[in-house]
């Protein structure tokens, strides 16, 4: 008859064939397809696992004889209690309630019964190998200790990573090197006291260990619910029509914070198409692998353009991109529009990013597409042609 | 025949068997790699960048083939001569200095072999300090857009900056620079004759040499995957001479004439309405309400429409020999064929003649129009709209009349 590990497999074609015809009549369409084609040929696999493992028996000559699983010492064996049903009964109850409610929910119940199956047949599997307890508990730690003890240590980690990450986000801004700097001293404290004590008990090391564990990841949860701080937003462009575009100046009201905390420093410079440089009065573009200067800057069409403005003025200055003029009908009225983007104002010495597209090509605009900088007496603006 | 004989050649049978299936095998594969005519040929370079790669692969390539030989002879050879037939177990022995050093230096002394060259190219291939020509391509599901900026393009003055598709026109023998990047997902840009290849990635601009020897087609292919019609997004360069390449600048920078066709005349109304909403025509007019054109340019906005946010140029369509995505000819076979043989001094002239109504490959372009996707699959059915945001990937069926068709076709036809 079918051997142990055919019959496993043989479960999982099944499995995966009503899977796939259950997610094909539900879903339908192109994505539909796709998961069905993807199940079929889980279930492909599986059959033909399914057929190996009949034909050689499981590699395993016991597998030949009923008797191995009937009659022999270790078929006779007790049945050891076991949590891993319990554990498949809360997986399976997560993956209910995930449904319905959050998906992290179902996608945790999923993994849970994942785990609890596999660890549920080892346990299953290695209780009946002889008739000797210990031969088989070692031989259950030989098969899921190489993957516990990986899976555990990860879990952990991510769980301090985690915990760490949500104090660090909770703590005002400038508490968190003093955080840094209590925790780090904590663990060297710790350190040092358990090397320099060596008579110092493992339960003793064990227990300081999950009170510290316990502590972060309970203050992390804590942490977790009350959500972060506040991080307020610094932007760097500006496009309200000119208003602040085409002040030399700070901004009114908000956008004179705005202007005095914009960044001044670029850190991704990889992406850069343009270099803008305003120095001695003069304003150059420069464009990313082409040797000279150029004037005008040809853009395409409808695609990003990222540009670097590097101020090399004595004063503040923000770069805008005047883009173009369009006649637009609202309500009746013909109203002309001049919309513009800018940087905030950078600093002396510094350097601001600035993302636009131009959907239009140049003859669609009443007037050019320009970078320029507002309040530079006498500065020749760059023309920027879209064909 | 004995007893003893028989199992004997039924063992020599079934080994002269293997023997000729491993030979028909590799007979197959050695043969699949021939062709008469390769277009995309890497071992055949036919401009300066690509030729550095081929100085350096070949040699790279023997050396390797050798070791491998080498190497896969050894494990042959010591495979049959030391199998296990009931011999003794020979004298182990372990570590042997000599050996051992031998076999770290002789790999090491091949890789800074190979090494040099290998880094002295690739910062050949990088360099941009030559650039005598820039022209800034962009990749989009699934066509190339080209435009040449305001410069001085290997002697060839381009005083407005101009756009096509499909087919990359370069001067011959200039170092041209391509600065590469793409509107929607990642695509590659590679002419196999050429040069090697460059991603397309949105949001950056990758640099690409290139410089062709001869006037002449160099075909290429988009070689990042980049959705359903990622086979049919290929794309052609055009070398020409310094001279007819001022003509073809010279040509391109035109604005579109007003048609003389009787059937043309209603074809731009047709066009008009439905293709300029992504399709841009440099010098076509919005309508008055008395039926002449203003003084306002029709303004395509694609943005709208796709999700690329561009469709191509057609200002000059039959100043090229292909279409959607240089997939489908505008010229006939023989005329293609005609252009393909021509030699470098005539290859000029007739590229420059674009598509004549006697070369016309009417029925490829008629059958475009009447449903696109059908001919090159796309996701820009009103299904595949919805699920992309309300805008398609690629061109959709506009389901127009035959009698539509026949005055764009006509329409089209007097864009040079």
């Amino acid at each position: 008859m079918f051997t142990t590990g055919s019959k496993l497999f043989l479960g999982a074609t099944v499995l995966s064939v009503v899977a796939a015809v259950i997610f094909g009549l539900s879903k339908g369409g192109a994505d539909g397809w796709l998961g069905v084609v993807g199940l079929l040929t889980a279930a492909f696999v599986f059959a033909f696992l399914f057929c190996v493992n009949y034909v050689i028996r499981d590699g395993n000559v016991s597998a030949m004889s009923d008797d191995a699983t009937t009659v022999s010492p270790a078929a006779q064996r007790p049945v050891e209690r076991s949590g891993w049903p319990v554990l498949s009964s809360v997986a399976v109850a997560a993956i209910a309630v995930g449904a319905v409610s959050k998906p992290i929910v179902f996608k945790a119940g999923v993994v849970l019964l994942l785990a609890a199956a596999v660890e549920w047949m080892v346990h299953g599997w290695s209780e009946r190998a002889s008739a000797d307890a210990t031969y088989n508990a070692d031989l259950r730690k030989r098969m899921l200790h190489p993957i516990e003890f990986p899976v555990l240590a990860a879990a952990g980690l991510a769980a301090i990573i985690y915990s760490f990450s949500r104090i660090m986000l909770w703590i005002d801004k400038s508490g968190g090197p003093v955080v840094f700097i209590i925790a780090g001293a904590l663990v060297l404290f710790g350190g040092f006291l358990f090397a320099s004590r060596p008579s110092l008990k493992t339960g003793v090391i064990s227990g300081v260990c999950a009170l510290a564990m316990l502590g972060l990841v309970s203050t992390g949860a804590v942490m977790a619910v009350d959500g972060q701080r506040t991080i307020p937003a610094h932007p760097t462009t500006g496009s309200d029509n000119g208003a602040v575009c085409d002040l030399a100046e700070e901004g009114p009201g908000e956008q004179a914070e705005i202007d005095d905390k914009g960044s001044q420093a670029v850190a991704s410079k990889a992406s850069i198409g343009i270099t803008v440089t305003l120095e001695n009065g003069k304003l150059t573009a420069h464009e990313l692998a082409v040797p000279a200067n150029q004037d005008p800057v040809t853009v395409s069409r409808g695609n990003v353009v990222n540009v670097i403005f590097k101020n090399r003025d004595s004063v503040p200055r923000r770069l805008t991109v005047n883009m173009g003029e369009f006649e637009t009908d609202i309500n009746g009225t013909k109203v002309k529009e001049r919309p513009k983007i800018c940087t905030t104002l950078v600093h002396p010495g510094g350097s601001q990013f600035l993302s636009f597209v131009l959907p239009k090509p140049s003859i669609a605009s009443s007037q050019p597409y320009t970078f320029a900088v507002p309040g530079v007496s006498g500065l020749k603006p760059i023309e920027i042609r879209v064909p | 025949m004995s007893g003893v004989d028989q199992p004997v050649s039924t063992v020599r049978r079934v080994k002269q068997g293997s023997a000729i299936a491993v030979a028909v095998v590799a007979a197959a594969t050695v043969l699949g790699g021939c062709a008469r005519n390769a277009p995309q040929d890497t071992f055949k370079p036919e401009g300066e960048n690509a030729r550095k790669i081929q100085n350096l692969q070949w040699p790279v390539f023997l050396v390797a083939g050798i070791v491998g030989v080498i190497v896969f002879a050894a494990i042959i050879y010591v495979v049959i001569r030391f199998r296990d037939h009931g011999q003794e177990m020979p004298r182990q022995t372990h570590g042997n200095p000599t050996l051992e050093i031998g076999l770290t230096i002789l790999p090491a002394v091949i890789l800074i072999a190979v090494g040099i060259p290998t880094v002295s190219t690739v910062f050949s291939l990088a360099k941009t300090s030559d650039t005598q020509c820039v022209v800034n391509i962009t990749g989009q599901q699934w066509w190339w857009e080209y435009e040449y900026p305001v410069q001085n393009c290997g002697g060839v003055e381009i005083a407005e900056p101009l756009v096509t598709s499909g087919e990359l026109v370069l001067p011959t023998k200039v170092h041209v620079l391509l600065r590469i990047t793409s509107n929607d997902v990642i695509h590659s840009f590679w002419i196999p004759k050429l040069n090697g290849k460059r991603d397309a990635v949105p949001g950056r601009i990758h640099p690409l040499r290139m410089e062709a020897d001869h006037p002449g087609i160099f075909a290429g292919q988009c070689t990042e995957f980049c959705g359903l019609s990622h086979a049919r997004m290929r794309m052609d360069a055009v070398g020409l001479s310094s001279a007819d390449f001022s003509t073809w600048v010279a040509t391109q920078l035109q604005p579109a004439t007003k048609p003389t066709d009787p059937l043309a005349l209603p074809g731009e109304d047709v066009f008009r309405a439905q293709c300029s909403r992504c399709h841009q025509v440099n010098g076509l007019m919005e309508e008055n309400p008395d039926g002449t054109d203003s003084t306002k340019p029709v303004i395509a906005f694609p943005d709208l429409y796709v999700v690329a946010g561009n469709a191509p140029n057609l200002t000059h369509l039959m100043s090229r020999t292909t279409f959607a995505g240089a997939t489908f000819d505008l010229l006939t076979d023989s005329c293609r064929k005609r252009l393909l043989e021509a030699s470098p001094e005539e290859f000029g002239a007739l590229y420059l003649k674009g598509v004549t109504p006697d070369c016309f490959n009417e029925a490829e372009l008629r059958e475009w129009i009447r449903n696109a996707p059908a001919k090159k699959p796309m996701y820009s059915s009103e299904a595949e709209k919805d699920q992309n945001g309300g805008k398609y990937r690629g061109m959709p069926n506009l389901n127009l009349t035959d009698d539509q068709i026949d005055q764009i076709v006509a329409y089209l036809l007097e864009r040079k």
